[in-house]
């Protein structure tokens, strides 16, 4: 199996944050949702994989490639959106590439002049004017001209409408479709990675909670729903995050604990959003 | 060698859209040269402001989150430092070349010759203070954030101000600041050597330091 | 071909994609010999995951319908007769099956729930 990304007892402490003993790879050619609340970890994480910020302990490999070591080498071949745009602000979209191009191998001025027109990006207006959608789409406009082979999305749908939200994910589609090239793509906006995630990894208050195939992630979980009278206490001790009312309860339980339901229990596909809002919920929950 | 370059150019795109302020810089030297009908002072004031005008990038560095960006270039920490110690060097080297022919100009304009030893001091002065300048401030900058120091950053240039006053009003001290003044004058080479040799020698000690705060910085 | 995918179906998205390639084999919409978009490309036109679409093929291919071939593509099969028959005879017992529980509901006699089989068998000239 040849993994971009692999990642082994990944920590980082922070006064008031730690980062415990993550670990995952992402395969190449595949798009790995990577989920959490806000604060979570997922950008301190990202920052990791970067450089940007030294960790306490663990492995990064990028490529197969330490991600220190071998860190500009790597980077050729790696593109970031974050939520924010970071080109100076006056530059036009025309001076992005003059400014950026010379620092990449790869560049291409023909594919990225393709894709500011594919994305109706006007060439001569400046970053600052641009909406936000076009922002977004700038970044991946300069990723995609030197041909990243790792692409790594810091919560870029956050400030989107739907619409541009719709655009990203075909572009992403799109630009994984030769096998060659790879996703990480980090929200907390989970619709998006419903439906085009290959692999998801779920973090919570800085842990570790699944990493995996989405599909598997999506079987091995229920959403279980029942009258108040339903809950009894051997039950109440399997459900994951308990939400409980007047006229019922709900929460998720593993499919391994699905056998001795009662039948007026209702049963349900979790949606990756039912899971990490129930995981944020569960007691003993430490953080 | 080839990333120092692009580092270089890279910081030249970023100031590039504040250059315009340059052309203000330089109608006022060029007016104060010639009230006070000394031509080498515009020299001076080019390059003395030009100092200031490179502390610019760390603000523009901030508003515009270019952390980010330099977090996601494939361009090393150690190449980013001296990239900027020199950019600094070749802005003031060509301000001072520019500014410089324009003082020669106004000279021919004034009628009155450049006076060589007026010149040279002015120009090597003016280098040297610029150097300390962007030696004192370059770590500070790569330390904290610009909006945060920047007021305190610059206190040590106007106490050189008040010192300077200060010791013009003192004739004591300036009994044996003539002494010195007198060497320079029969050795007029040495106020060359001294501003900028003296100059070169605070950034390279600058630089290393910068590089080393850099290096512990979170991006 | 068409493949339409209900985000408010039950189904997992494999399990459609696999069902509506099914259907246009069995009922000669694709024969022998046609491509099937690859397993990216049809990830890419449908926005869904590459391992979902991997699922729906694989599948595919272990119940004998279509062949994936590394770097060529994936074509349909021949109609092999017995899987063909096989699939049909599930799908009648299926439909029964559903025919049977709703009859169960609305309490229709054994003969009742005949006597509909024949009667729709008539109209639509069952031979």
């Amino acid at each position: 199996m040849n993994n971009v990304i692999e990642i082994k007892n990944l920590c980082k402490n922070y006064k008031d944050f730690s980062l415990n003993n993550i670990s995952f790879s992402l395969p190449t050619g595949y798009i790995m949702g990577f989920v959490g609340q806000n604060g979570a970890g997922k950008t301190t994480t990202i920052r990791l994989i970067l450089n940007m910020t030294d960790r306490t302990g663990g492995d990064i490999k990028i490529f197969g490639m330490d991600n220190i070591k071998d860190e500009q080498k790597i980077k050729q071949d790696v593109a970031v959106v974050f939520d924010d745009i970071y080109f100076v602000k006056n530059w036009t979209v025309y001076e992005v590439e003059k400014a950026l191009k010379s620092f990449y191998v790869n560049w291409s001025s023909t594919l990225y002049s393709q894709y500011v027109s594919s994305f109706h990006l006007p060439v001569d207006k400046k970053v600052k004017d641009l909406s936000h959608g076009m922002k977004m789409k700038l970044m991946l406009a300069v990723a995609m001209s030197h041909e990243a082979k790792l692409l790594i999305l810091d919560e870029p749908t956050s400030g989107l409408d739907p619409v541009a939200r719709d655009e990203l994910l075909e572009i992403l589609s799109a630009y994984i479709s030769d096998g060659q090239k790879s996703i990480l793509f980090s929200t907390h906006i989970v619709s998006d990675l419903e439906k085009i995630a290959d692999y998801i990894t779920l973090i919570d208050k800085g842990n570790l909670f699944y990493t995996g195939t989405k599909d598997y992630l999506l079987e091995s979980f229920f959403v279980i729903k029942g009258g108040p009278d339903d809950l009894t206490n051997p039950l109440r001790e399997k459900i994951i995050g308990l939400t409980k009312n007047n006229t019922g309860f709900s929460g998720l339980m593993p499919a391994s604990e699905m056998k001795h339901l009662s039948k007026e229990i209702i049963t349900e596909t979790p949606s990756i959003e039912e899971i990490l809002v129930c995981i944020s919920k569960r007691e003993g929950n430490h953080g | 060698m080839g990333n120092v370059l692009k580092s270089i150019r890279l910081d030249n795109y970023i100031l590039k859209a504040y250059y315009k302020a340059f052309i203000v810089v330089y109608v006022i030297a060029i007016i104060i040269g010639i009230i006070a009908k000394i031509p080498a002072l515009t020299v001076a004031i080019v390059v003395v402001i030009t100092a200031p005008f490179i502390g610019t990038y760390f603000s523009v560095y901030e508003k515009n989150n270019l952390s980010k960006l330099y977090g996601i270039l494939p361009l090393g920490k150690f190449e980013v430092v001296i990239g900027r110690y020199l950019y600094a060097l070749f802005l003031s080297i060509i301000n001072g070349i520019v500014s410089g022919i324009l003082a020669y100009i106004i000279s021919l304009f004034l009628n009155k010759g450049m006076d060589r030893l007026t010149f040279i001091t002015y120009l090597s002065a003016s280098f040297l203070y610029f150097c300390l300048f962007i030696a004192v401030q370059f770590p500070i900058y790569f330390k904290y954030a610009f909006s945060k120091v920047y007021i305190f950053s610059n206190l040590p240039f106007y106490l050189v101000f008040v010192i300077g006053a200060y010791i013009l009003n003192k004739t004591d001290i300036l009994k044996s600041l003539s002494q010195i003044i007198q060497y320079f004058t029969s050795h007029q080479n040495m106020i060359w050597v001294t501003g900028i040799g003296l100059g070169l020698i605070l950034l390279i000690i600058s630089c290393p330091l910068s590089y080393l705060i850099y290096k512990k910085n979170e991006l | 071909m068409r493949i339409i995918i209900k985000n408010t179906s039950k189904e997992p998205i494999y399990e459609q994609i696999k069902e509506q390639i099914k259907e246009a084999i069995l009922s000669d919409e694709l024969s022998e010999g046609d491509m099937l978009p690859s397993i990216r490309q049809l990830a890419r036109d449908l926005k869904i995951s590459v391992i979902t679409t991997t699922r729906a093929y694989t599948d595919l291919e272990q119940e004998g319908f279509i062949a994936i071939q590394q770097g060529k593509g994936c074509f349909v099969l021949p109609k092999n007769s017995e899987i063909v028959h096989e699939q049909l005879l599930r799908k009648i017992e299926d439909s029964f099956l559903t025919a049977v529980n709703a009859g169960k509901i609305a309490k229709l006699s054994h003969n009742e729930l005949i006597n509909i089989l024949e009667f729709i068998m008539e109209e639509n000239r069952y031979e």
